[in-house]
């Protein structure tokens, strides 16, 4: 079941990105916005910081999707032996990292004004404006993304005290799984709408 | 009239009454087998049968012993009690079942112990390939033995192989039958000890009767002449305690249909060698047993007696073996193995059975345990057997070590030197802890196979070499040690003495001689050894003694009971037992993860990996409070933006 559905999942959300990169129309920035990702701007040390822990989140997920879901994926096999162990020694540093970057980057990812207006437009099913900012859908994923982690990653930790029986275990277990692969989808989406908007404003 | 058409009719029912009783009296063999519902005790108040089909008496003069066949088989089916698991070792048709405990040809004169079983378990050789014939295996393994099977089995007329000896002595020591009172007679007069006391003295006809403490016997067949007539002397005496009969000549006997644990233990106890003796008693015995159940409340059977050997895992999972599981119908006996109790049985006919909690059994939470544990071991493996330490300890067993002899025939029996808690792979794929022992003996080697001689003959032909003393040789029943020099004499004398066994432009079979793992052939002269799989040590599932739950590996969040880089689970040693000296350094211990077939590599570094998990716990559970906070920081914010703009509106 769980295969079937990362299958698809991930297969639809790689297909829409596609779609979304070749129909959508291009959305252009707010006035007197400028177009700044984490690791663009001014170089302190704490820039530095930030942007070393995104790419270090970035790479550290990319490494636990490819060894939690390669071999569960392709094989059919649950993840094992020194697959295993990269995949648990590494969830830290994916974890600490997206501390640091909740705490330095969240402001800047706060809905504004106008991503208010947008959210409220859309749920109104409204035709967006085009004038509008395209601010809204990176920003969403990113909090949905840290949103995702702690599941996925309390479910692990959890589970590694004599707290839940077998059933508990495998509920964790299924949970993890689940989180993890919403996880990756959104973080996707988001890595997507990002470095759309990068391009659109550069 | 009346009359006259009356009588063709009477006739009539008669004839249909006496076909009816023949054919009832044919179906009636097993009479008592039935189950009509009820589940009181039924009371065996019997008259007792010699092996004639005789009734005894209180009054006879000259009484002969008790025969089960007869006395049992009045009422019970014997032929198809003898088909049951205990009864048909000797068949070379029996089925093989999980891997079990074999029977063990020692030898402390040729330096042999040789598992023999006829169930084809990897690692056996059959009696027969050892020239084991049934009376000389009732010979060395009567002391415990239910009977039946090798007890009845004499030499046909026609059987030119038989030892001539045979034919004579089979008459006068009888039919070791199967000896039902072994297990079901619940009366504490019931003495095995008693019966291998007669069995040693090849009385087998008599060694239910004495065990049953129904009677007295005076008399030693082994050491009456060949041509004793046992119809007309009467040099073994029976004597019968006459008030166990009633003026019907009818004997109670207190049989019950589930038999008391300590029938079983007579074959089937365990004895820790590392507090034998007087501290005997600081042991515990089996939670299980501990808690008020027998061995009969799992390990069940039906009239064919084909026990349920409790197995550790689901039917379903056996792994091997279709025709085992088929003789059990697994649906049937699902919730007899631990996972059946314990957990219920997703396979079992009952619906109940599917619940587990079958006799109470507790549904166990296995808190902090991930669920890749049950497919990689089996229950026994954390929970059965003693608890693992650095190095195996030693153990004995009943039916090798022949334990439970009191008296002067106790004998303080050492070898083989069984090693415990090995933990090893079984045929499933799972790790479970298992007794083994290396067996040890002088062999063949032709294409590759080794057979094995038997040790009378090495005996035999090679007596210098192996420094036999002539006096009490059988009394020795450790290891003597056994250097290469005596090897290379050994094998030299067996050179030669195999040709005739090669086929035409075969090579000629190699002597050989296998211990402690290795293979010894001679090399020019020069004795090298080799690893062999004929020299792979013997091993078999152990699930007993159940340890508490408390005490089992891994309780509580206890990883390091097994994920630490000192765990005797994955890195304890094995001891290598063998007569022969190591040479030139080698190991006398293995490490436990070549039986288990695990990577030692891998699992040091994922032992190590365990010292920086509670790190790993705080470092995680800290980024995700923290992670939660802002969350919960920047929700509570949007709340009030929320709340702002509703309240312009």
């Amino acid at each position: 079941m769980f295969p079937t559905i990362s299958w698809v999942s991930l297969s639809l959300v790689l297909v829409g990105i596609v779609v979304h990169w070749l129909v959508s129309p291009r959305p252009r920035l707010a006035k007197g916005e400028t177009a700044k990702s984490i690791c663009d701007g001014e170089r302190s040390a704490l820039a530095k910081l930030k942007c070393l822990a995104c790419r270090l989140a970035l790479g550290s997920l990319l490494v636990l999707f490819v060894s939690g879901f390669a071999e569960r994926l392709l094989f059919g096999e649950p993840i094992h032996g020194y697959t295993l162990m990269l995949h648990v020694g590494l969830a830290p540093v994916f974890v600490v990292c997206l501390g640091f970057i909740v705490i330095t980057w969240g402001q800047q990812c706060l809905l504004n004004e106008n991503d208010r207006k947008r959210m409220a437009s859309l749920l109104r099913l409204n035709k967006p404006d085009t004038t509008d900012t395209p601010d809204l859908g990176w920003k969403l994923t990113f909090w949905l993304a840290i949103f995702l982690a702690v599941p996925a990653s309390l479910s692990m930790v959890l589970s590694m005290f004599p707290i839940f029986g077998t059933h508990g275990q495998e509920t964790l277990l299924c949970l993890h799984q689940y989180s993890s692969l919403a996880l990756t989808l959104v973080a996707m989406i988001h890595i997507h709408l990002v470095i759309r908007r990068k391009a659109l404003c550069s | 009239m009346k009359i006259r058409s009356i009588r063709p009719l009477c006739f009539l029912v008669l004839l249909a009454g006496g076909v009816v009783s023949a054919n009832s009296a044919e179906k009636g063999k097993g009479l008592g087998d039935g189950h009509d519902g009820s589940l009181a005790a039924i009371t065996h108040l019997i008259s007792l049968y010699d092996e004639k089909g005789i009734a005894i008496k209180a009054t006879d003069k000259q009484p002969r012993p008790v025969s089960m066949l007869k006395t049992c088989g009045e009422c019970h089916n014997y032929d198809e009690i003898a088909a049951g698991w205990h009864f048909h070792s000797g068949s070379t048709n029996s089925l093989a079942g999980r891997v079990g405990e074999p029977w063990v040809l020692t030898d402390s004169g040729s330096r042999s112990q040789i598992p023999m079983s006829n169930r084809a378990w990897k690692g056996t050789y059959s009696p027969s390939d050892l020239a084991i014939s049934p009376w000389k295996f009732l010979k060395r393994f009567s002391s415990h033995y239910p009977g039946g099977n090798y007890g009845e089995m004499p030499p046909a007329d026609d059987d030119e192989d038989a030892d001539p000896e045979e034919f004579l002595r089979w008459p006068i020591s009888g039919q070791y039958e199967i000896n039902c009172l072994a297990c079901h007679h619940a009366d504490s007069r019931q003495d095995q000890s008693g019966a291998a006391l007669q069995a040693a003295r090849q009385n087998y006809r008599w060694a239910a009767t004495v065990a049953s403490g129904l009677a007295t016997v005076k008399g030693n067949a082994s050491e009456l002449d060949e041509f004793y007539d046992p119809e007309t002397e009467y040099k073994i005496r029976t004597t019968y305690d006459k008030s166990r009969f009633d003026a019907n000549n009818k004997v109670f006997l207190d049989i019950v249909r589930k038999p008391p644990a300590s029938r079983c233990y007579f074959c089937h106890s365990t004895q820790d060698m590392d507090t034998p003796g007087k501290s005997e008693w600081t042991h515990n015995e089996d939670i299980h047993l501990a808690s008020g159940m027998t061995c009969a409340d799992c390990h069940r059977n039906g009239v064919d007696h084909m026990i349920t050997r409790g197995d550790i895992e689901s039917l379903s999972d056996l792994g091997s073996d279709a025709a085992y599981a088929k003789a059990y119908e697994p649906t049937n006996v699902a919730a007899l193995s631990c996972q059946g109790c314990h957990l219920g049985d997703a396979a079992a006919a009952d619906p109940a059975a599917r619940l587990g909690g079958h006799l109470g059994a507790p549904i166990p939470a296995h808190k902090g345990l991930p669920p890749i544990h049950f497919e990689k071991l089996s229950c026994t493996s954390c929970h059965s057997g003693s608890f693992p330490k650095d190095k195996t300890g030693r153990v004995r067993t009943s039916r090798i070590h022949k334990l439970g002899l009191h008296g002067r025939h106790a004998i303080n029996k050492k070898l083989p030197h069984v090693l415990t808690p090995v933990f090893a792979r079984m045929d499933n794929g799972k790790i479970a802890p298992h007794n083994l022992f290396w067996p040890a003996y002088w062999g063949t080697l032709a294409k590759g196979k080794v057979s094995a001689i038997p040790p009378d003959l090495v005996k035999e032909l090679a007596p210098d070499a192996l420094g036999l003393e002539q006096k009490n040789v059988e009394r020795v029943n450790d290891w003597k040690p056994l250097s290469e020099k005596q090897i290379a004499g050994v094998l030299k004398q067996l050179v030669g003495e195999f040709d005739g066994e090669a086929e035409e432009g075969q090579p000629k079979p190699e002597p050989v001689y296998i211990a402690g793992g290795r293979l010894y052939r001679s090399s020019n002269g020069v004795i090298v050894s080799e690893d062999h799989e004929a020299a792979e040590a013997y091993k078999w599932p152990i699930a007993h003694n159940v340890r508490p739950a408390a005490q089992s590996l891994g309780a509580n969040g206890r990883c390091a009971d097994c994920h630490d880089t000192n765990s005797p689970f994955i890195f304890g040693q094995v001891e290598v037992d063998s007569p022969v000296a190591p040479q030139g350094g080698r190991d006398t211990t293995r490490e436990m993860v070549e039986f288990e077939g695990l990577d030692r590599g891998y699992y040091q570094m994922f032992a190590f990996t365990f010292l920086f998990r509670p790190w790993l716990k705080v470092v995680v559970i800290l980024s995700c409070v923290l992670l939660g906070m802002v969350l919960l920081l920047y929700a509570l914010k949007g709340l009030d933006a929320v709340i702002k703009a509703a309240g312009k509106k």
